[in-house]
C-alpha cells in the first residue's frame, strides 16, 4: 500500500539526505587531492583542483607497487577468510553439538582469545614465525591473521549452529549420511548467514589492516595495500595527492565488490535460515 | 523390510530421567504399529532408539535378526519422517529426496530414475525444482515421505508427521499414508498423541504412559476391552463417562449404585467379568462409553435407565452429542489427571474441582434424527452389557 508524499516525509528525507552527504565528505576531499598536480595539492589541498592530473594514478601504481600489492591483499585477506570460514565452522560445530562442560571449556577458551588484546603476545608471535621461516611469507602472515580472528569466527558460528535444529542432521545421519557428509552437504550450507557476516567483518580488517602487515611483511615483496600506500609518507614530506590516488586505487575492488554482492550481504545479514 | 523386537528395552538419561522401561514388543513384517499416548509416555524416545538417535541404555532392539543396540543410523537401513519434516531449505524437492541415494553412492541415472518414480507416485512431478520454503504443508509433508520411501528401507519410522497440517488436510495425508503403507508393505511404526489417527492408522495400537506400555493390540480391542482407566480414558472421542460407583447385592444378582440410582446387573454381565463379584460392598469406577447412552425413544425399551440432566446438546450429523450431569461422585485418579494434563493446565484444574462436586457431566451419542432432549431431568437407556469396570486403587480393568 502507497503512502502519501506529506511534507512531514520531505523533511525526514533532506534530513537523511544532509547525513548521507556528511558521509560523503572525506570521499570528496579523497578524489580532488588525488586529483591535484604536486604543488596545487601541498599549497591548496581543499579547493577545487584547477588543473586535473590523471597521472597520479598512474604514478601510484607504478611507484607503489600497486598492483602486486593488490594481489597480495587478495592472496592474504582471500586465504585467511578461507581458514577463517573452514576451520571456525568445523571448530564451532564441534563446540555447540558436543555440549558438555569440555564444550562450554573450549567455548570459554574461544570467548578469552577475543577479550585478550593480541599485541600482548606479538614480540613471542614473531620470535617463533622468525624460527619457522615463516615471517615475510603469504602462509606467515595467512596462519596470524587465521589465528587472531579465529576467536570471533568461532564466536559467531557456535551461536549460530546452536540455534539450528537438531533434526537436519538427524535426518541427514538416517538418511545413510556420514558426519562428514552431513557436515559439508547439510550443515554448511545452512550456515551461510553466519559464513557470510564472518567473511565480510574479518575480511574487511584484514584487508585494511596496516600494522601486522607492515611487523610482518615489510620490505618483501608479499607487502599489502595499505604497506603500498604507505610508501609516499616520508618522514619530512608526504605526497598527498599520491597517497590518495593509492587510496582510491585500494578502495575500488572493495566498491565493486560490495556493489555486486550488496544484495546477497545483505540478504546473508537478515535472512536466517528460510525452512 | 523386516520385524522389529524390542526386548526389555529400556531409557534412563543421564540425569537419571527414565523415559522408557521395560518395553517388550514385536512389530511383524510389514505391519504398521501406531504409538500413543500423552506428552512425555516415551513413545517418541522408543522411535527415536529404532532409528539410533537414542542410546538402547537397558535391553536389546532387534530389527530382522540383527542386534542394532550398537548400530549408527546409517547402518540401520530405516527412514524416518520428522515432525518438522526436516526437509534441507537449501536443496530442491529432487535434492531432498535423491540426498538417501546419493548418500549410498548410487549412479546418477539411478537415482535420476528412482526420484522421478517416487514423485510420480506422490504427485511431485511438477515441484520436483522447487524449495521446501514454496510448497504447502501437504507438498512438504509428501517431499518427506518421498525421502523415507524413495531408498526402500526395512522399516519407516513417522514421528507425529500429521501434526503440523490441518484437520482437513490431516485425514487425507492419513489415509494418503495408509494407502502407501499398505502399497509398499514396509513395516512401520507411526507415533502420535492424536488418538483418533492412531485408531485410524494402526493394524496394532501401543498405548504407553510415563514410558510404560499400558496395552497394545488392534484398534477394536483398545477400545472394546480397555486394560485400565487410563487407556479406558485415553481411546475413544467423545471419552469414555467415568462415574464412582458402589457395588451391592446378594448372591443372584449384583446391583450398581450410581450416586443415588441403583442399575441392575444382568447375571450374564456378571457372568462375563469374573472378578466383579469379589468387589461385593466395595466401590469401583463405571465407564460407560457414549454410543451405550442411548436415547430411551430409539433403543430397546427393556434397558435400565440412568437419569441425568440435560446441560446442552451439540448436533455434529450423523450423530447428535448431548450432554447431561448425572448425579455420582466423578473418577479422578492420577491417570486421569494426566491425560487432562496433555490437552492443557486448565483442563487439571477442572477436574481437581469436578472431584469436590457429586455430579458427572456425562456424553451421550444419540442418533441425529432424534430430536434433542429438553434441558431438564432425563431418563438414558443404557447398555449394560457394554459397561466397563474398573478398580479405583489399580485403574486395572475387572474381569
Amino acid at each position: 500500500m502507497g503512502r502519501r508524499y506529506t511534507r512531514k516525509t520531505m523533511v525526514r528525507e533532506l534530513a537523511l539526505l544532509l547525513v548521507a552527504a556528511v558521509w560523503w565528505v572525506p570521499f570528496y576531499f579523497l578524489v580532488i587531492v588525488a586529483l591535484k598536480p604536486d604543488i596545487e595539492a601541498l599549497q591548496s589541498p581543499l579547493t577545487f583542483p584547477k588543473s586535473v592530473d590523471l597521472g597520479n594514478f598512474s604514478t601510484a601504481w607504478h611507484d607503489a607497487s600497486l598492483g602486486r600489492a593488490l594481489v597480495n591483499s587478495l592472496v592474504i585477506t582471500g586465504g585467511s577468510v578461507l581458514a577463517l570460514i573452514a576451520i571456525g565452522s568445523v571448530c564451532a560445530y564441534t563446540i555447540a553439538r558436543r555440549g558438555g562442560r569440555m564444550g562450554t571449556a573450549l567455548y570459554l577458551l574461544f570467548v578469552l582469545g577475543i577479550i585478550l588484546p593480541f599485541q600482548l603476545g606479538l614480540v613471542p608471535t614473531y620470535s617463533v614465525l622468525r624460527h619457522l621461516h615463516l615471517v615475510g611469507s603469504y602462509l606467515g602472515i595467512i596462519l596470524l591473521y587465521t589465528g587472531i580472528w579465529m576467536p570471533f569466527s568461532v564466536f559467531l558460528y557456535t551461536g549460530f549452529v546452536r540455534a539450528l535444529p537438531k533434526e537436519y542432521e538427524e535426518a541427514a545421519r538416517v538418511d545413510g549420511a556420514s558426519q562428514l557428509r552431513t557436515f559439508r552437504r547439510v550443515v554448511f550450507p545452512l550456515l551461510r548467514p553466519v559464513t557470510g557476516t564472518v567473511a565480510i567483518f574479518t575480511g574487511l580488517i584484514i584487508w585494511n589492516d596496516f600494522f601486522l602487515s607492515l611487523i610482518f611483511l615489510n620490505g618483501t615483496n608479499k607487502t599489502p595495500l595499505p604497506v603500498a600506500v604507505y610508501t609516499f609518507v616520508g618522514a619530512f614530506a608526504s605526497r598527498w595527492n599520491l597517497i590518495f590516488a593509492a587510496v582510491i586505487v585500494s578502495l575500488l575492488p572493495v566498491l565493486i565488490f560490495f556493489l555486486f554482492a550488496q544484495r546477497q550481504l545483505i540478504r546473508g545479514f537478515t535472512g536466517g535460515i528460510k525452512t | 523390510m523386516a520385524t522389529v523386537t524390542f526386548s526389555d528395552v529400556g531409557k534412563t538419561y543421564p540425569d537419571g530421567t527414565r523415559a522408557v522401561a521395560d518395553l517388550n514388543l514385536e512389530i511383524s513384517d510389514g505391519e504398521l504399529v501406531v504409538f500413543v499416548g500423552p506428552s512425555g509416555c516415551g513413545k517418541t524416545t522408543s522411535l527415536r532408539m529404532v532409528a539410533g538417535l537414542e542410546e538402547v541404555t537397558e535391553g536389546e532392539l532387534r530389527i530382522g535378526d540383527d542386534v542394532v543396540n550398537e548400530l549408527a543410523p546409517q547402518e540401520r537401513d530405516i527412514a524416518m519422517v520428522f515432525q518438522n519434516y526436516a526437509l534441507y531449505p537449501h536443496m530442491n524437492v529432487f535434492d531432498n529426496i535423491a540426498f538417501p541415494l546419493e548418500s549410498q553412492g548410487m549412479r546418477k541415472n539411478e537415482i535420476r530414475e528412482r526420484v522421478t518414480t517416487t514423485a510420480k507416485l506422490l504427485g511431485l512431478t511438477e515441484h520436483l525444482k522447487r524449495r521446501p520454503r514454496n510448497l504447502s504443508g501437504g507438498q512438504r509433508q509428501r517431499v518427506a515421505m518421498g525421502r523415507a520411501i524413495v531408498r526402500q528401507p526395512q522399516v519407516f519410522l513417522m514421528d507425529e508427521p500429521l501434526s503440523n497440517l490441518d484437520a482437513k488436510l490431516r485425514v487425507q495425508m492419513r489415509a494418503e499414508i495408509t494407502r502407501l503403507q499398505e502399497q509398499l508393505g514396509v513395516t512401520t511404526i507411526f507415533v502420535t498423541h492424536d488418538q483418533v489417527e492412531a485408531m485410524t492408522m494402526g493394524d496394532r495400537i501401543v498405548v504407553m504412559r510415563k514410558g510404560v506400555l499400558q496395552q497394545q493390540g488392534p484398534p477394536e480391542l483398545l477400545y472394546d476391552e480397555p486394560a485400565n482407566l487410563f487407556v479406558a480414558e485415553f481411546i475413544g472421542s467423545p471419552a469414555m463417562n467415568l462415574l464412582r460407583a458402589r457395588l451391592d447385592g446378594d448372591a443372584g444378582e449384583l446391583v450398581c449404585t450410581i450416586g443415588r440410582q441403583r442399575l441392575p446387573l444382568p447375571s450374564r454381565v456378571v457372568a462375563a467379568r469374573n472378578g466383579l463379584a469379589g468387589y461385593r460392598g466395595q466401590e469401583i469406577a463405571v465407564g460407560i462409553r457414549p454410543e451405550h447412552l442411548l436415547d430411551p425413544r430409539a433403543g430397546d425399551p427393556s434397558l435400565p435407565r440412568l437419569r441425568g440432566e440435560v446441560k446442552f446438546a451439540e448436533a455434529l450429523p450423523p450423530e447428535r452429542l448431548v450432554y447431561a450431569a448425572i448425579a455420582a461422585p466423578p473418577v479422578v485418579t492420577e491417570d486421569l489427571l494426566e491425560i487432562a494434563k496433555d490437552v492443557d493446565e486448565a483442563a487439571v484444574e477442572r477436574l481437581e474441582e469436578l472431584a469436590d462436586e457429586q455430579f458427572v457431566l456425562a456424553c451421550a451419542r444419540f442418533d441425529i434424527s432424534s430430536e434433542a432432549p429438553p434441558r431438564s431431568t432425563y431418563d438414558f437407556a443404557v447398555v449394560v452389557d457394554r459397561l466397563h469396570f474398573f478398580d479405583l486403587k489399580t485403574g486395572a480393568a475387572i474381569r
